[in-house]
């Protein structure tokens, strides 16, 4: 049955689903924490919890930049106005060997990008060419795991509501498998936790439909003889 | 959830049982059954209330009493400090010293003899031929039992003690009580039991032979306090020092049977009661329930209740219950039957308390929509525990759900809440404190209602109350969400009720799967 959601209450109306659906023998603590974990799961399986970040402008020199935490997968990164394609780390070492070559004008085709990591482990995103002395704002679209749930704020909630009992269901995997040791429970609602998970990716490739390649009509001039 | 396993519990014919830890009570038992009786089929219903017959009289009554004297149906009191007599809504008073404790009256061609020698006929007052603490009637003789000695009046003449009629008891005791059985008569001393048979003949014949005989019966038994004998079925209910017996002579002879104990299942409380120093008030026998009021210091501490033609199984015990709130605050009480064709029987208490000294009618037995509250306005607040069930395999299983079906009837909007224990059901530490229970104040020693956690709606707060059903077609459910080994149940009301009664409990466990 979908939940009817009332403003404010949606995390709390999730944890008592997950307590009273099961009947676990769980805190409402726990039961949060199953869905928290069932929600980041599903962000990063489907890539549909999204985020435009800005990260701040180029420095001359400096061609690593701090992402903030939290980031899956870059989806499009834009300096100055112009979008960088997208490289694998070994593309830089080629690059700036001359083993690989930037086509186009200079300043006006833009670059590449990456994700790098730092010695640290943190995420950091890498462009090429180095920038120059014009500060250049940097912009980031990424699929982002989703915050942590918190009761009364329905804003943690970021999934779409279709899927809340796919949530549920997830949570109540957790709580049967960890709690009961109830794999064979586990697994029922393990399966229909995936299949939610499936059909919210489709649903998000639906809503961010890459641009890929366009038609173009060609024209040809017409000879009249 | 698939897989869950069912535990039915539509039987509660055991009563209650506080003679160990509540998982070892059996499937039909209850840890506690508070305002609580039994029906003949096995199932509970919550006691019924009580009404003031009469005005106040005295500062506490200890001793009620209802039968025909020389002029007819009188209804007796006893105060601290005097006797009274119910007349309409007030209680004349007939002068004498009152009674300081409970005791057996006795009557006899149309006098009663009350411990310690006040005589009523209905008219005059007058006083014992012999001044005894302890009366009884046995083969038209009066018996008067006082130190070590049973003295019995000449047959049919309860005013005259021949000198040489008497029963000299040896061993060095006390007499605590005296009783007729038949044409014998049980004494209860600080020795045990004596039974002085062949009191319908005279202590020797003609020629000298003795007619008459004094058989030690029992050095075990001894008797609490001669207020709780109550007659049953051609036996005598006794409360000793150690448990409750039926004692009763053989069915065509004079000798006496085996003892049978009957309160087995609530040994401890019981003893509990006795090493605390209380004492019992004074008990009757109502439609085979014997009522057993426990008085300490200061009040009435428990009223106990035994269904008498309800053993337990193929054992003696008898299924146990008790009563608490204000209705239960009698420190004595008798059957009146009403004079008329209809011969309705009437439970009769007399208030213990020096500041509610009245005679008061009990409906325990008769819930209705008139006696939903006790005599002073309260509603008697009813719990029953149940045992502690093992949700099986020895592990934590989840139980899901206990499903209700009951009986729930009211003026207004009663409901039935429910609480589940948490705690490990051991007994806690400290023997002493095991069952003892303060019933006025109505605070647990043990189980503590504090290990009781009340069931309540996950987003309101509010208790989980199961609403009014009168046939019992709509069973509630409750989802205690509990893993654990085992689990017991208290469901409770404190809403004034025409009709409480338990039918069933079913649990739902859905088992582990590290068993």
């Amino acid at each position: 049955m979908p939940f009817v959601v009332e403003t404010g209450e949606a995390v709390q109306q999730l944890v008592n689903a997950v307590i009273e659906d099961a009947d676990f023998d769980a805190t409402p603590a726990q039961a949060q924490r199953w869905l928290n974990t069932r929600q980041q799961l599903m962000c990063q399986r489907t890539l549909c919890y999204r985020k435009t970040l800005s990260l701040g402008n180029t420095v001359e020199g400096q061609d690593v930049y701090s992402l903030p935490a939290g980031v899956v997968r870059l989806l499009q990164v834009t300096v100055g106005d112009v979008t960088y394609e997208q490289a694998t780390h070994r593309d830089f070492s080629a690059l700036a060997h001359g083993f690989e070559w930037l086509v186009g004008e200079p300043g006006v085709s833009g670059g590449v990008a990456a994700r790098e990591d730092s010695p640290a482990g943190t995420t950091q995103l890498r462009v090429f060419p180095v920038p120059g002395e014009t500060p250049l704002p940097i912009a980031v679209y990424a699929a982002m795991v989703s915050p942590d749930l918190v009761i009364g704020q329905d804003s943690t909630l970021v999934i779409p509501p279709q899927f809340y009992d796919g949530l549920v269901d997830g949570a109540i995997a957790t709580g049967s498998g960890r709690g009961e040791a109830r794999t064979d429970l586990a697994a029922q609602f393990e399966e229909k936790f995936t299949a939610a998970c499936q059909e919210l990716k489709l649903a998000t490739r639906v809503k961010f439909r890459r641009s890929g390649p366009t038609q173009i009509r060609v024209s040809q001039p017409r000879w009249r003889g | 959830m698939a897989g869950l396993a069912k535990l039915l519990q539509d039987d509660f014919s055991a009563g209650m049982f506080r003679s160990g830890p509540p998982q070892r009570i059996p499937a039909n038992g209850a840890s506690d059954l508070t305002n609580t009786l039994l029906d003949r089929n096995g199932g509970i219903y919550k006691r019924g209330g009580s009404s003031y017959r009469a005005a106040a009289f005295g500062l506490g009554l200890r001793l009620i009493w209802d039968g025909w004297l020389a002029n007819g149906q009188t209804t007796l009191v006893a105060s601290t400090s005097a006797f009274g007599k119910v007349v309409g809504g007030v209680v004349n008073s007939l002068g004498g010293s009152g009674m300081a404790r409970a005791g057996r009256p006795a009557v006899y061609e149309g006098k009663v003899y009350m411990p310690g020698g006040f005589v009523y006929d209905g008219t005059a007052v007058t006083a014992a031929a012999v001044l005894a603490p302890y009366y009884a009637v046995v083969a038209n003789r009066l018996l008067a039992a006082s130190g070590s000695r049973v003295q019995f009046s000449v047959i049919g003449n309860p005013t005259k003690f021949e000198a040489t009629d008497y029963h000299e008891l040896p061993g060095g005791i006390e007499i605590l009580g005296v009783e007729g059985l038949r044409s014998s008569a049980a004494v209860f001393t600080t020795g045990g039991v004596w039974v002085i048979s062949g009191l319908a003949r005279n202590l020797t014949d003609e020629l000298g032979n003795v007619q008459q005989s004094l058989d030690l019966y029992s050095q075990d038994l001894v008797l609490w306090g001669s207020g709780g004998i109550a007659a049953w079925e051609g036996g005598l209910v006794v409360p000793g020092t150690e448990a409750v017996y039926l004692l009763s002579l053989g069915v065509s002879s004079e000798k006496a049977q085996s003892f049978v104990r009957i309160s087995d299942p609530i040994v401890d409380l019981y003893q509990e009661y006795v090493r605390e120093g209380y004492a019992p008030g004074q008990a009757t026998v109502f439609n085979n329930h014997y009522l057993l009021p426990i008085v300490g210091p200061g009040g009435v501490i428990d009223l106990l209740v035994a269904r008498l033609d309800a053993p337990i199984g193929r054992t003696s015990a008898r299924p146990w219950s008790h009563l608490a709130g204000a209705g239960s605050k009698v420190a004595a009480l008798a059957t009146r039957v009403v004079s008329g064709f209809s011969r309705t029987p009437e439970l009769i208490g007399a208030l213990y308390a020096a500041s509610d000294s009245r005679p008061v009618t009990l409906s325990y037995l008769r819930p209705t929509a008139n006696s939903e509250r006790d005599h002073d306005g309260s509603v008697p607040g009813w719990s029953i525990t149940t045992r502690a069930y093992p949700t099986g395999n020895n592990v934590t299983n989840t139980v899901t759900k206990l499903k209700v079906r009951y009986q729930l009837a009211g003026a207004g909007t009663p409901g039935i809440r429910c609480g589940v224990s948490t705690e490990s059901p051991q007994a806690p530490a400290g023997a002493a404190t095991w069952g003892r229970a303060t019933w006025g104040a109505f605070t647990w020693a043990s189980p503590a209602e504090q290990t009781f956690v009340t069931l309540v709606d996950l987003t309101t707060g509010e208790p989980l109350l199961a609403p009014v059903d009168l046939d019992g077609s709509s069973p509630y459910s409750w989802h205690p969400r509990k893993k654990v080994r085992f689990i017991q149940f208290r469901l409770s009301s404190t809403d004034p009720t025409s009709q409480l009664a338990i039918r069933s409990l079913e649990l739902s466990v859905r088992s582990q799967g590290r068993a």
